[in-house]
């Protein structure tokens, strides 16, 4: 028995002559906050809806708190709260009728309704109408939505579309301690990186339908150490200089640039040897490598990350 | 499923759907009315009667399933809002049979309005000219009776109407099913397969052959009850993108 909370094996779906997810397997554990990335066109879309029981796999199975979506898909979803594109409300309506139409549909109590309500600041503006709603109070409301009823797992897509920043802030602060305030494992995708680098812990990255990585942000980044970057006078004799003791130094613009993960000490230990055999260091800098950069090596990408 | 239906009704409130119930019972009191205080009308109940279920059953009828049917589906049909919907523990069968129930008791309470209107029309016509009181006592089981007949005759109209609602992303193109079936009726009544045609059926209830009427009533009551399962069962399995 395992901790999986999403569990997907050997997941495929294509659309015509479009792969768009190919046989994932996605490990989601209890508590975790996993951030969803990819491209364009990667399949997360596609896969949160499969996660969620709104489009049939052609291959595999998907559980969900140990349960199958489409043979038990009432138990799967029992305790799932989502937010997947854009907020969908009835305009017509108040923020607290919205959140009564979810309230009647899940047998949940009004106090329910009152509580998130507040939870997502919109306490006070529950008796207006969503029409007369800001781009970023229609995302919180969605976000309530997605709250009730104490969600053991949330499948939020884009949360932070439309939120100032002050509410990206806001929405950031709840995402990161859903797990220990609601005892809630959070699955969510964005195109903010660095969003994703401020909330997650897990990561999952996706890419023209298959996963390439998922795991810890931590053992994401371990396994790209990033390096040291030196600008100095004579670099191909300062390279086989370096080489003696790096011997993965490599030719980088106007200097040398060495692979890993360097120490202060480190970093000053390499300078002074360079100063001390007579070259003129001008820059020494450690690069830390960050989520965006580790996306576009794994994937390609030249930027374009929605 | 009582949960649907309140979530459904609660949907209502303030909409456009509300007015849309009243516009039909409104323009057939005010039509019986003028007619009855024109003098041209025999001035006896039976002909009040056939009179406000003919315009019902013929152009009202079909309107006013249009009408609804397209608003009560326009409402899910926004960004994201069926995926959020289907995204719950909710069976999705439920969903789907919560919006065929309350089209189906929408459309009652319209009949029962019209049902109002064919006395009320004629009171208030009587009052305002004793004159041109009508003659006779008011047919209050025969009115029911009839209305109730066409009720059940368009749920096969109410069905394709619903069906196309709710699975076309469109405003307009159940609107025009719903025009283009009404239009078509008026020239198929004379028709020999005008018996088969969903919009006409309602008006096959006045028809003065009992078997034309029974057919009607059976393919539009059975045949409604059919399709709005099949409804049911084919977005209940479809992919919800």
């Amino acid at each position: 028995m395992n901790d999986w909370v999403i569990e997907t094996e050997g997941v495929s779906r294509r659309f015509g002559s479009i792969q768009a997810v190919d046989r994932l397997d996605l490990h989601v554990p209890q508590g975790a906050v996993a951030g969803f990335l990819g491209p364009n066109g990667a399949g997360k879309t596609t896969t949160i809806r499969m996660l969620l029981g709104l489009i049939r796999p052609q291959g595999g199975s998907i559980r969900l708190g140990g349960h199958d979506i489409h043979r038990e898909r009432r138990k799967a979803l029992t305790g799932v709260g989502s937010l997947v594109e854009t907020p969908a409300h009835y305009p017509h309506l108040t923020g607290a009728e919205n959140l009564d139409i979810a309230c009647h549909m899940a047998g949940l109590p009004r106090r329910e309704r009152d509580r998130v309500l507040d939870l997502v600041g919109l306490g006070g503006a529950a008796k207006r109408r969503v029409k007369g709603y800001s781009l970023g109070m229609r995302q919180r409301l969605g976000l309530a939505r997605a709250l009730l009823g104490n969600p053991k797992l949330l499948i939020l897509d884009e949360p932070t579309n439309g939120l100032d920043p002050s509410g990206i802030h806001e929405m950031r602060t709840l995402i990161r301690e859903a797990p220990e305030r609601f005892g809630a494992t959070v699955l969510v995708s964005s195109h903010l990186l660095g969003e994703i680098e401020q909330t997650a812990n897990h990561v999952a990255l996706m890419h023209r339908g298959k996963l390439l990585f998922q795991d810890t942000i931590a053992a994401l980044m371990d396994a790209h150490p990033g390096g040291l970057t030196i600008r100095l006078d004579r670099p191909a004799e300062a390279l086989s200089r370096i080489r003696a003791t790096h011997a993965d130094a490599q030719e980088a613009e106007d200097g040398v640039r060495l692979p890993g993960r360097f120490t202060p000490a480190e970093c000053a230990a390499v300078n002074r040897d360079l100063v001390e055999a007579g070259f003129a260091v001008s820059e020494l800098t450690a690069v830390k490598p960050s989520l965006e950069s580790i996306f576009l090596e794994r994937t390609g990408s030249t930027g374009d990350l929605q | 499923m009582i949960g649907v239906m309140r979530a459904e009704a609660l949907k209502l409130r303030r909409s456009l759907a509300i007015i849309v119930m009243g516009v039909a019972p409104v323009m057939t009191f005010i039509l019986t009315v003028l007619i009855q205080l024109s003098g041209e009308s025999p001035g006896i109940w039976a002909f009040q009667m056939m009179s406000t279920s003919a315009i019902w059953a013929y152009f009202l009828l079909p309107m006013t399933a249009t009408g609804l049917t397209a608003l009560l589906a326009q409402m899910e049909h926004g960004p994201g809002t069926w995926s959020q919907i289907l995204a719950t523990p909710v069976p999705k069968w439920q969903v789907f049979t919560g919006k065929i129930v309350m089209a189906l008791a929408l459309m009652a309470i319209v009949t029962a309005l019209i049902y109002g209107s064919i006395f009320a029309s004629g009171f208030i016509a009587g009052w305002i000219n004793p004159a041109e009181a009508l003659e006779g006592s008011p047919p209050w089981w025969d009115a029911a009776k009839l209305l109730g007949k066409m009720y059940l005759a368009s749920f096969l109209l109410i069905a394709v109407q619903l069906g196309v609602a709710l699975r076309f992303n469109s405003f307009a193109l159940p609107v025009s099913v719903g025009i283009g079936g009404t239009f078509v009726a008026v020239a198929a009544t004379s028709s020999e397969y005008g018996i088969f045609f969903p919009w006409l059926l309602p008006v096959n209830m006045l028809a003065s052959e009992p078997e034309r009427a029974e057919f009607a009533l059976m393919l539009g009551g059975l045949g409604g009850a059919a399709l709005l399962a099949l409804i049911v069962l084919y977005l209940s399995r479809r992919d919800w993108h």
